[in-house]
């Protein structure tokens, strides 16, 4: 009985409050959302993952509501994404195919705000204070997981325009991968120089952005697949299965792929390994021929406890 | 809600409350709905007056921990004196509520922001009872501090005793992950395939 009383007395009273610490972050993160791409900007981020490093320069102008962008790695080979509205190509002045053709932009995208608000009941959000980035003042928000099977996120956004100034993905504490302004100007006017690409001449290259709808198409469904994963974790649902043998699941936030392969003399065997926030997991199945390997951006207790729980589908 | 009570409430905030007054107040909060919604008020007042700011999610969850474990506290001792005469459960009843008053003053202080930073409250072990990860921000998170965050430094190890074959498949892997992750909107770099007649 006065367990229940005591509960009553010092749990409820809380929960009011935190609401209302928790609705004010969660208006912060729309404001997040809206304004990568209302507002005009320039500066430099660091993204940092694992062992690599990269640095890039983002120019972005939203002029009666069309947005114009322009990113550009400042090392290695030369690399230049500029993108009016949704159409976006690449430029590089190398013909080297094995080069990735990829450039890091970590969380700081639109759909980083939408995937964090459709999954908002799997985390607690909370603020922290103001803190200062890039020589501004930013407002300190923490996204913690409530089960330990994914990761959690510690944000600062603009303190006058929302926008996100520097994120850690975290991990018990640890930081697994690290997105930050270094110098950002917003709200300036931009000029059109900024904006115009600056790797011209002969040899340049030009890529289209791989679309979600050009993979969807890759991605065929195997409606009567070998191998089915028992356990996810909660809120992940499965949206492709290929004949492959590859199986893709999401909860938005991140996505875990599993891949089932017949072993052979250059199978990875027994390998677990991270780098940055993104876990490799493969390991021969028992009893079986094939291969499992789990990637993902979550913990690795996680992609183990998904590698177990694979099993053979019997029709 | 009589006067007396509200002195009650008045005195619990400003631990001075007499253990009899704490186990008044235990017993009515279960059925008077004026006095929770009074206790409530009371809190955001004292919170607003002092400076403090609101309670986050994951300082309740902390708080809720501390409170959870009072009452194992409280399990124990109602085992312990369940033999007992009545005096004793009386007493053993008492202490349990002191307990459970100083979590709560605990929590309340947790307002300030100074202490956000203290790491046994915003890091819960992973023996602790509620499975959750706490994310929160130390005085000097603005500023990133590699020695204290060996993930940069460890988790790659394994990388190096691949042979080159194998290397090369595990890149494989981490692409195809890649663009399945493009489909979902949520991967973390800007991807590109090559036109007609380019490489």
């Amino acid at each position: 009985m006065l367990k229940r009383l005591a509960l009553t007395l010092l749990i409820l009273p809380l929960q009011v409050l935190a609401n209302d610490d928790q609705s004010e972050a969660v208006e912060w993160l729309e404001k997040m959302g809206a304004s990568i791409s209302e507002q005009s900007y320039a500066g430099t981020y660091i993204y940092m993952r694992g062992k690599r490093f990269d640095t890039m320069q983002v120019v972005h102008q939203n002029q009666n509501g069309q947005e114009i962008e322009r990113l550009t790695n400042t090392s290695g080979a030369a690399r230049e994404i500029i993108r009016h509205d949704d159409h976006a190509v690449c430029l590089h002045a190398d013909d080297d195919s094995t080069m990735p053709h990829a450039l890091p932009h970590g969380p700081f995208t639109t759909s980083f705000n939408r995937n964090l608000a459709e999954n908002l009941s799997n985390y607690t959000i909370g603020l922290h204070g103001v803190g200062r980035i890039a020589d501004r003042p930013a407002v300190r928000i923490s996204i913690s997981p409530k089960n330990n099977d994914r990761y959690g996120y510690r944000l600062w956004l603009d303190q006058e325009t929302g926008l996100l100034l520097r994120s850690n993905l975290v991990n018990s504490g640890r930081v697994l991968e690290l997105f930050q302004f270094t110098d950002i100007s917003i709200g300036e006017p931009i000029p059109p120089a900024l904006l115009t690409a600056s790797i011209r001449g002969e040899n340049v290259f030009e890529h289209e952005l791989l679309t979600p709808q050009n993979i969807v198409a890759e991605a065929a469904i195997q409606p009567r697949p070998n191998w089915r994963v028992k356990w996810m974790p909660r809120g992940f649902r499965q949206v492709s299965a290929t004949n492959e043998g590859s199986m893709v699941f999401t909860d938005g936030m991140a996505t875990l792929s599993v891949f089932v392969e017949k072993r052979g003399r250059n199978s990875l065997g027994d390998v677990q390994t991270t780098i940055g926030g993104t876990v490799v997991l493969s390991r021969p199945i028992k009893g079986s021929a094939e291969q499992i390997t789990v990637v993902g951006e979550v913990p690795l207790a996680t992609a183990k406890r998904v590698a177990e729980s694979i099993e053979p589908v019997i029709y | 809600m009589t006067d007396h009570l509200k002195q009650s409430i008045s005195a619990l905030l400003d631990d001075e409350a007499s253990e009899i007054e704490v186990h008044r107040l235990l017993r009515e909060f279960g059925d008077d709905g004026e006095l929770k919604t009074s206790w409530i008020r009371y809190q955001q007042i004292r919170a607003v007056t002092q400076g403090h700011h609101h309670l986050s999610e994951s300082q309740h969850v902390s708080l809720h921990t501390r409170i959870s474990a009072a009452i194992e506290e409280e399990e124990s001792h109602e085992l312990v004196t369940h033999q007992g005469p009545g005096w004793q459960r009386q007493v053993a009843g008492f202490a349990v509520a002191a307990s459970l008053v100083a979590a709560v003053l605990v929590g309340v202080n947790l307002n300030q922001p100074g202490n956000l930073a203290v790491p046994g409250l915003v890091e819960a072990p992973s023996s602790a009872p509620i499975n959750t990860q706490l994310v929160s921000f130390g005085a000097d998170d603005d500023n990133y501090q590699p020695t204290t965050d060996t993930a940069f430094s460890e988790d790659e190890l394994e990388l190096r005793e691949l042979d080159e074959v194998k290397q090369q498949q595990l890149r494989e892997y981490l692409m195809r992950h890649d663009r399945m992750s493009r489909m979902n909107n949520n991967t973390r770099t800007v991807n590109f395939q090559p036109k007609a007649g380019n490489n």
